[in-house]
């Protein structure tokens, strides 16, 4: 079967998901990638002509809340499984926005 | 131009935790699973909040997409506790519209619903660089108005961005509090040579942009991207392009400043949120939106221009939303069956000169205290002239300081007049008859 996920490609993933890889991981996930996308590539040659794409597999639609104000944690609720708080917020180290 | 606005909706739009940021007494008291993104809760979309973001957008002229749904947006950052932030990606509500500005119209590409972020505060604690953070706006309704490239001027995209704000609060969905983050404006930047226009061809756009966020104020976005057209052109005319990049503006310094380089198109990897099944209108429902739609604000303006000959600038300060208009609009019709002038009244209201609040005080209230104070009593010229003869006698300073061209005694002398013969007189009127008598 033919790589069509490469060791950038996984390079670029595990950045996205902030997941630091050896290189020994990086060429292993290439490889197992590529036979799960690779797999795709056999459901591809079935016939869907005729059937609509979906994003979705029930017909559900309009879900919806009513604007009423339901009750909310407290503050000590709320940061109770937090082992960094401080007066009431949430702690976390100073991170300078990627986008 | 990229404007969010958080809408007021009492409860946020995937839980029912309260929707009040600002007001909140302490940090993390409005928060529940959803809204702190705890594994397994479930979202669930605020109707309301749909309807408002639709009614914005049918007061842009938007077309209205009737199959839509919420699309996750993925970032890490830790504002964002899912790890993603829903959105709407490919199918936003609204999309499509125009706005009216006095340098031409702007196009509208969508509005969007989505939840905003939670409240980071950056500090220094115990020596270490630390964020704090405050989910109580976690989930907040918040529309995007995205508009199309077609602003070419500060002072256009300060018109546009003023004028997004007055429908918003016609429409009573936001307080749009700037200072407090309730509004952000964003501008999109990049210039380009006029002269490399093609007669008749539509101008691509140049090959980078500069985003300038952050902006709290609509005087701040006029100086940061008059700032920026500067920058801009001063690298261009060296033969450089302008790096992509977010800048921030400092009012002190009165310039822009880098946040951060864009290296590449960000990739966010939307997909349709399976937690939030599509949104269908039917036309029951479009109907029932659309019913509660005001009249367009621009037609609301243009209506009083023709029936009351008053001025925009001045009715525009007059009021906010919807339900205020409608108070003006009966004011109006009482004053004009009254045989009052309603230009009188609106200007007397836009200077403060009348003691009443306008969305406070009954109509009764307001219309009498209006015609006190332009009622005059009745008086002949001849009777004025021998008061007037009388105070310019006893006022020989302020009758020389007139003739020396300091015209502002009038209002004193006029004042005096109508006190020596205990009647209330016209202004206009009297300073005539003073200003005939002084030349003679
Ligand atoms: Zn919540």
């Amino acid at each position: 079967m033919k790589k069509i996920i490469t060791k950038e490609l996984i390079d670029s993933l595990s950045k996205l998901a902030k997941i630091n890889l050896t290189k020994e991981q990086e060429e292993k996930y290439a490889g197992e990638f590529s036979s799960i996308i690779g797999y795709m590539d056999e459901i591809k040659t079935l016939d869907v002509e005729n059937i609509p794409e979906t994003a979705r597999v029930t017909d559900e639609g309009n879900v919806l809340r009513e604007d009423k104000i339901e009750p909310s944690f407290d503050q000590k609720q709320t940061l109770k499984n937090s082992k960094n708080t401080h007066n009431g917020y949430f702690l976390v180290p100073q991170i300078l926005k990627e986008d | 131009m990229e404007i969010h606005a958080e809408l007021k909706t009492l409860s946020k739009m995937f839980c029912g935790c309260k929707n009040d940021p600002f007001h909140a007494e302490k940090p993390n008291i409005y928060t529940c699973p959803v809204c702190l993104g705890l594994p397994g809760a479930l979202p669930v979309a605020n109707k309301k909040a749909i309807e408002w973001t639709v009614k914005l957008g049918l007061a842009l002229g938007c077309k209205i997409n009737l199959f839509s749904k919420f699309d996750r947006k993925h970032y890490f950052y830790p504002d964002l506790p899912k790890g993603y932030q829903i959105s709407q990606y490919d199918l936003p509500f609204c999309y499509d519209g125009k706005v009216k500005t006095s340098f031409g119209p702007v196009g509208i590409t969508r509005v969007h619903l989505e939840e905003d972020t939670g409240k980071l505060i950056h500090q220094k604690i115990n020596g270490r660089d630390v964020s704090l953070i405050d989910f109580n706006r976690s989930s907040v309704p918040l529309v995007e108005i995205v508009s199309e490239p077609e602003i070419y001027s500060s002072a256009q995209a300060k018109e546009y961005s003023k004028k997004l704000r007055q429908i918003i609060r016609y429409l009573d969905i936001s307080d749009c509090d700037m200072e407090k983050g309730g509004m952000r404006l964003e501008a999109n930047i990049s210039l380009q040579d006029q002269r490399s226009k093609i007669k008749d061809q539509k101008l691509e756009l140049p090959n980078y942009k500069v985003e300038l966020k952050n902006i709290n104020s609509f005087r701040y976005l006029e100086r940061g991207i008059e700032y920026e057209i500067e920058r801009q052109t001063e690298i261009l005319n060296e033969g450089k392009t302008p790096v992509q990049e977010t800048r921030g503006f400092n009012a002190e310094k009165n310039m822009t400043f880098t946040q951060r380089i864009k290296e590449g198109a960000a990739d966010y990897r939307y997909f349709p949120d399976p937690d939030l099944p599509p949104i269908r209108f039917n036309e029951k429902w479009m109907g029932e939106i659309k019913s509660s739609e005001p009249e367009l604000i621009d037609l609301v303006f243009t209506r009083w221009e023709k029936d009351y000959k008053v001025d925009r600038k001045i009715t525009e300060l007059l009021f906010e939303t919807a339900a205020e208009s409608k108070k003006l609009d009966e004011i109006f019709i009482n004053l004009t069956k009254q045989k009052l002038s309603v230009d009188k009244f609106v200007n007397a209201v836009a200077n403060k000169k009348l003691m009443i609040d306008l969305f406070v005080n009954n109509i009764e209230e307001i219309v009498n205290t209006f015609k006190k104070s332009v009622a005059v009593d009745e008086i002949t010229d001849e009777q004025l002239r021998v008061f007037i003869d009388k105070v310019l006698l006893v006022n020989q300073k302020a009758v020389a300081d007139f003739k020396s061209g300091k015209t502002n005694v009038m209002n004193f002398l006029a004042g005096m007049v109508m006190r020596e013969a205990k009647k209330k007189v016209e202004f206009g009127r009297l300073s005539k008859l003073i200003t005939e008598i002084l030349k003679s």
